[in-house]
C-alpha cells in the first residue's frame, strides 16, 4: 500500500503573503523525506496542504495517482503527528489510540488487537489507563506516534515531532523513528527546522527558504554539493565559513584568491556556466579548515591567523580565528593548548573549497561526489529528482538557467 | 513527601501583611455598609411582618417561621415556584444553552460575511431594551399578529393560549446572544491541533463534535449554565411588560410574585421571604452545575 506523493506547481498564498511558491516535489513510495528550513519558510504549510488542513492556492497535490486538492482530510488516508502532539486530553491512552479506528468504523475486537500491538511496539502497554496529562513528554510523543501508526495509512506526516523533547530524549526518539520507518516503510514527509534531524533521518532532504524549495538531495550530496549559499549555510554545524574571494582565469586555468592566498582549482571540479572572473564567495567547512599540526598532507594551503575564541566541546574544539581580516571557524582536536590571541597556522585542502556567485549566491563549482560510482541507489534517484526541481526552477529564474543546465551536463 | 524536620517554620510560607489592612479598610467598609449588612438585614426581614405602609412599617416584629408556613400553604407561591423552574430550565438552561452553542458552532464554520451578518442580528436582539423586546413579542403573538398568521390561526391570541411558552421564547430570543458569545469564546480557546488531529484521523463532523468538542467545552458549558441561570432566575421586566404575570397567574414567576406581595400588597416581610427562596433555588442550581463539572475531567 505504498504511495508516492507529488506536489506540482503548488502555491499557497495567505492574504498578501506567499507562504509557498511554485513547489514541485516528489516523495517516493516508502521514502522518508525530510523537509527542512528556518521558521516561516513554508515547510509546515506544505505539510498541512498535504494533510488537507490548508487548500493550495494553485497547483496540484497527488497521493498515489489520486488528485487530492479537494479531498477532505478524513478521506485522504494520511496520519499526522503534530508538534504539540494534539492528544485528546479527556481520553486515556487506549481511547486516544483507538479513536481513529473507531472513527473509521473498525470492529471492536480488531481495534483491541491493533491497540495492543501498537502499544507493544511503542512500549505503552503499562500506560493504557492514563490520561495525557499524566504522561511525560516522551510518553505523549509515543502515544501521538502510536495514533498515527495504528491506522496503517498511506502517508505519514510529521510536524516537528521531536522539538518539544529534551535533548537526550530527542536523540533516542530520532533513532526510534528511523527504526519504525525501517520496519513499516510508510511514505513519510517529516518537517523540521533542525538540520541534525534532517541529516540523520532523511533518505532525502528537501531544503526550503522563504517559501521556495532550494534543493532536494540525499544528505551527503546536500552536504558536499550545496546548490547555493543558503543550503551551504543551513546544513552543517558549525556553519560553513563564507569569505570574500576573487576568481581569475589565465590560459584556461581557473584560480581563486581568498584570505591572502591563491590556489588553482582542482582539476576534478568543474565551474558552471554562471562562473565569471571577479568577486566570488568562498565557502569553507570548519572541518576542512584544520590546525596545521593536525592536518593531513592533502591540506596544502597554509593560512596564518590569530585566535579569537576557543570553544572546547570535549571530543573536539571550535576555534574562531581572524585571518586576513575575516573571521573563520575551524575544528581543532581537543586539548590543543591553543588560546585567545595565539598566532596559529591553519591548513586547507584546496579540493574542499566551495565557490558561490557573489551576487546570486548559487554555487559555481560542481565538485565530484565522494564515492563516485558506488553511490547508494537513493542518491542516484535524488539526483534525477534534483534536475526535475531544477527544470521548474529555471522557468521562474532565468539567471539560474545556465548554471543548472551546465551542472546537469557535468553530472 | 518527606518534610524536612528540625528546620523551623518555612521561609516561603504565605503571610498576611498587617500593614495592608490600612489599605484595605476603605474597601472593606464600603463592602460592609453597602453589601454585607443589607444582605444580612434582608435575611432578617424575611422573618418579620414588615409592611410597606401602615403601623407595621414601623413596629414590625420578628415572627419566626410564620412566613415559611404561610408559603407552604400558599397556592400562588407553589405555582409560582414551578413556573420559575420551568422558565429557567426551559428558556435558559435548555433553550439558551443549546441554541447558543449551535449558533456559535455554525457561525464558526460560516463564511466571514455570513458570520458578521447573523452574529450582528443575534446581538442586536440582545442590545435592544427589554421593553422593546416585550413590545415586539407582544405584537408578534397577538390575534392577527405575525405568529398567528404564520400558524394559520388568525383569531388565536397566543399570549393568552400559551403564555408561558411565548414569554419563554421571547426571553430566549433576547438572551441567546449571551450564550452564543460565551460559546464563541470557548470554541476559540479549544486547541486547534486537537480538532485537526481528529479530522485527519477520519472522524466525521458529528463525531468530532460529540467526542472531542463537547467534552473539551465542558468548563464553558458549566460557566454558561451558571451565568444564564442566575441572570434568568431574576428576570422581571420582560415578563411584567408582556403579561403582568397573567393571564391569571399563568406567568407569575417568583420575581413577579415578590413584586406583587411587596409593592402591590405592601407585605415587605413576606416578599423578602419569597426572594430568599429565589436565592435558595439559585444556590441549588449552582451547586448542581459545579458538582457536575467536577464529576469528570
Amino acid at each position: 500500500m505504498l504511495s508516492e506523493v507529488r506536489f506540482e506547481g503548488v502555491h499557497k498564498i495567505f492574504g498578501t503573503e506567499t507562504a509557498v511558491e511554485d513547489l514541485n516535489l516528489r516523495v517516493n513510495a516508502g521514502e522518508f523525506l525530510v523537509l527542512v528550513g528556518p521558521s516561516g519558510c513554508g515547510k509546515t504549510t506544505t505539510l498541512r496542504m498535504l494533510a488537507g488542513l490548508e487548500r493550495p492556492s494553485y497547483g496540484r497535490i497527488l497521493i498515489g495517482d489520486k488528485l487530492v486538492n479537494n479531498v477532505s482530510p478524513r478521506f485522504r488516508d494520511v496520519a499526522m503527528v503534530f508538534q504539540s502532539y494534539a492528544l485528546y486530553p479527556h481520553m486515556n491512552v487506549y481511547d486516544n489510540l483507538a479513536f481513529g479506528m473507531r472513527a473509521r468504523g473498525a470492529a471492536g475486537s480488531v481495534i483491541a488487537q491493533r491497540v495492543k500491538e501498537t502499544a507493544e511496539v511503542l512500549g505503552l502497554a503499562q500506560l493504557m489507563k492514563r490520561r495525557p496529562s499524566e504522561l511525560s513528554g516522551g510518553q505523549r510523543q509515543r502515544v501521538a506516534l502510536g495514533r498515527a501508526l495504528i491506522r496503517q495509512p498511506q502517508v505519514f506526516l510529521m510536524d516537528e515531532p521531536l522539538s518539544n523533547l529534551d535533548a537526550g530524549l530527542r536523540v533516542q526518539m530520532r533513532a526510534e523513528l528511523s527504526r519504525l520507518h525501517e520496519r513499516f516503510r510508510v511514505t513519510t514527509l517529516y518537517v523540521t527546522h533542525d538540520q541534525v534531524e534532517a541529516m540523520t533521518m532523511g533518505d532525502r532532504i528537501a531544503v526550503m527558504n522563504s517559501g521556495r524549495l532550494q534543493q532536494v538531495d540525499a544528505p551527503e550530496t546536500l552536504y558536499d554539493n550545496p546548490a547555493n549559499i543558503f543550503v551551504a549555510g543551513f546544513i552543517g554545524s558549525p556553519r560553513m565559513n563564507f569569505v570574500r574571494g576573487s576568481l581569475t582565469t589565465t590560459r584556461g586555468v581557473a584560480a581563486v584568491e581568498f584570505l591572502g592566498v591563491t590556489t588553482p582549482l582542482s582539476s576534478r571540479a568543474k565551474l558552471t556556466a554562471e562562473a565569471a572572473d571577479g568577486a566570488v564567495t568562498v565557502g569553507l567547512r570548519p572541518e576542512d579548515l584544520m590546525w596545521r599540526r593536525a592536518a593531513p598532507p592533502e591540506s596544502t594551503l597554509t593560512l596564518s591567523a590569530e585566535v579569537d575564541v576557543v570553544e572546547p566541546m570535549g571530543h573536539e574544539a571550535y576555534v574562531t580565528a581572524v585571518c586576513a581580516g575575516e573571521t573563520v571557524t575551524s575544528r581543532f582536536p581537543p586539548r590543543s593548548g591553543v588560546r585567545t590571541r595565539d598566532r596559529i597556522e591553519l591548513a586547507l585542502n584546496p579540493a574542499r573549497l566551495h565557490l558561490f556567485d557573489a551576487r546570486s549566491g548559487n554555487t559555481i563549482l560542481q565538485r565530484p561526489v565522494a564515492g563516485g560510482a558506488e553511490l547508494p541507489r537513493s542518491v542516484g534517484e535524488a539526483r534525477v529528482d534534483e534536475s526535475e526541481e531544477g527544470r521548474s526552477e529555471r522557468q521562474r529564474e532565468p539567471h539560474t538557467r545556465s548554471a543548472q543546465s551546465r551542472a546537469e551536463e557535468i553530472s | 513527601m518527606a518534610v524536612a524536620a528540625g528546620l523551623g517554620p518555612r521561609l516561603d510560607r504565605e503571610r498576611f501583611q498587617w500593614s495592608s489592612l490600612a489599605m484595605l479598610a476603605p474597601a472593606l467598609a464600603l463592602l460592609g455598609v453597602l453589601f454585607i449588612f443589607p444582605v444580612l438585614y434582608s435575611g432578617y426581614l424575611g422573618f418579620t411582618d414588615l409592611a410597606l405602609v401602615g403601623s407595621r412599617s414601623r413596629d414590625y416584629q420578628f415572627t419566626g417561621l410564620d412566613n415559611v408556613t404561610r408559603m407552604l400553604s400558599d397556592y400562588v407561591f407553589i405555582k409560582s415556584s414551578w413556573l420559575t423552574i420551568i422558565f429557567v430550565v426551559g428558556s435558559a438552561i435548555v433553550g439558551q444553552t443549546v441554541l447558543g452553542m449551535a449558533l456559535a458552532i455554525l457561525l464558526r464554520n460560516a463564511l466571514v460575511s455570513v458570520r458578521a451578518v447573523i452574529g450582528s442580528i443575534v446581538i442586536v436582539a440582545w442590545v435592544l431594551p427589554e421593553i422593546t423586546v416585550a413590545l415586539v413579542w407582544y405584537a408578534f403573538s397577538q390575534a392577527g399578529g405575525t405568529l398567528s398568521i404564520l400558524l394559520g390561526h388568525t383569531d388565536t391570541n397566543f399570549l393568552v393560549a400559551v403564555p408561558m411558552l411565548i414569554v419563554s421564547l421571547a426571553n430566549l430570543w433576547r438572551n441567546v446572544a449571551f450564550s452564543m458569545l460565551v460559546f464563541s469564546a470557548g470554541l476559540r480557546n479549544l486547541p486547534t491541533e486537537v480538532l485537526e488531529a481528529a479530522e485527519v484521523e477520519g472522524a466525521s463532523a458529528w463525531r468530532r463534535y460529540r467526542m472531542v468538542v463537547l467534552p473539551l467545552l465542558k468548563p464553558t458549558i458549566v460557566t454558561n449554565l451558571l451565568l444564564v441561570t442566575i441572570l434568568n432566575l431574576s428576570e422581571f421586566t420582560l415578563i411584567y411588560a408582556m403579561t403582568q404575570g397573567g393571564p391569571g397567574i399563568e406567568t407569575m414567576t417568583l420575581p413577579l410574585y415578590v413584586y406583587q406581595e411587596a409593592f402591590v400588597f405592601h407585605q415587605l416581610g413576606y416578599g423578602t421571604a419569597i426572594s430568599l427562596v429565589l436565592v435558595l433555588i439559585g444556590a441549588l442550581f449552582s451547586l448542581l452545575f459545579v458538582r457536575a463539572s467536577r464529576s469528570q475531567v
